[in-house]
């Protein structure tokens, strides 16, 4: 089976993944008060093990996670992953413009899942929307420590192949970064490059 | 409008410009395409456009220091940024540049033309 992308399909993919990734920066920068850069994304198509290897060079020891799954006539995650360090500023700056309180350790994973929740759905209904698909959106859960309960679940993604978007975010003001990231699984790839042409011939 | 306006559209992603020039194809006939704020940058020392539609997130320079540059240069040339940015203080920085309208990303075609429309009319 060919997983090669045409160029007109990887451009139409990344300008959807920087309109998402863009929208749910928007709405975070609002919540938090500050302004929050982001990288160009990029995406790639890779085996399973390739990705495994791509999420241990973004989860290094101490980083945290919000995954949030999807599914319908094509499935996938989406997720951001930080370090611990960058996770509690993050949780900080959240409780205090939201609650106005910072009780931390009690409500960090909800904060962070509510972060998660805000980030991943803009993203995802960019996706959804353009592409006139609808997703079902599964609850976000929040990985503490992500590289070892991520890599304990690794069998579940062995031998598939994904198409992975990633970006990098920064909070200057505070010192936080993190990874977005997005993976399909490509059982329903060649469903979602149907889409993706469809969506090319609509634009162009 | 005046459909011999010359429009330049910066963006990095070929499938934005494509997206732009489908619509403003409708009512302009000189539309040149840029890359990056560098292309952009250099096409200016040479050409004069009526109107320049601009990205933010590019690689190299951004759209702020790209029409930063473009206003250090003397241009005045009337200025829409299209981008998915919309972040507050992004924007304020745009408008701080003196551009006309800031539009997000998809931008409908209404929307674009009668910035343009603005743009040109209100434009040196």
């Amino acid at each position: 089976m060919n997983y090669d992308l045409s160029e007109i399909q990887k451009e139409a993919l990344l300008e959807l993944l920087n309109i998402g990734v863009n929208e749910s920066t928007n709405i975070l920068s609002e919540i938090l008060n500050v302004e929050i850069d982001l990288q160009i994304p990029s995406i790639k198509i890779i085996s399973a093990d390739k990705l495994i290897e791509e999420l241990q060079e973004v989860g290094k020891e101490n980083y945290s996670a919000v995954n949030m799954e999807f599914r319908n006539s094509f499935s996938g995650v989406s997720q951001l992953v930080f370090s611990q360090d960058s996770a509690n500023k993050l949780v900080d700056v959240f409780t205090r413009q939201v609650l106005g309180n910072g009780d931390f350790d009690e409500i960090k994973a909800g904060a962070l899942i509510e972060i998660g929740n805000i980030i991943l759905n803009a993203i995802l209904a960019t996706f959804s929307n353009a592409l006139e698909h609808e997703f079902q959106f599964y609850v976000p859960v929040f990985f503490e420590n992500y590289k070892k309960e991520f890599f304990e679940q690794r069998e579940k993604y062995i031998g598939e192949v994904v198409l992975l978007g990633k970006t990098l975010f920064n909070i200057e003001q505070y010192h936080i970064s993190g990874d977005i990231i997005l993976y399909f699984n490509i059982k329903s790839f060649n469903y979602f490059v149907n889409l993706i042409d469809q969506y090319v011939k609509k634009i162009s | 409008m005046s459909k011999d306006k010359k429009i330049l559209i910066v963006d990095d992603s070929v499938f934005a410009r494509m997206a732009i020039k489908k619509i403003i194809s409708k009512k302009f006939t000189s539309i040149s395409e840029a890359s990056s704020g560098s292309e952009a940058i250099e096409l200016l020392k040479n050409e004069k456009f009526d109107c320049l539609l601009v990205d933010y997130l590019m690689p190299g320079i951004n759209g702020i220091t790209t029409i930063k540059i473009i206003r250090e240069m003397g241009l005045t040339t009337p200025i829409i940024v299209i981008s998915a940015n919309q972040q507050k203080t992004i924007l304020d920085k745009f408008f701080e540049l003196g551009v006309v309208a800031v539009l997000k990303k998809q931008v409908s075609e209404d929307e674009l033309l009668n910035a343009i429309d603005k743009a040109i009319g209100g434009g040196a």
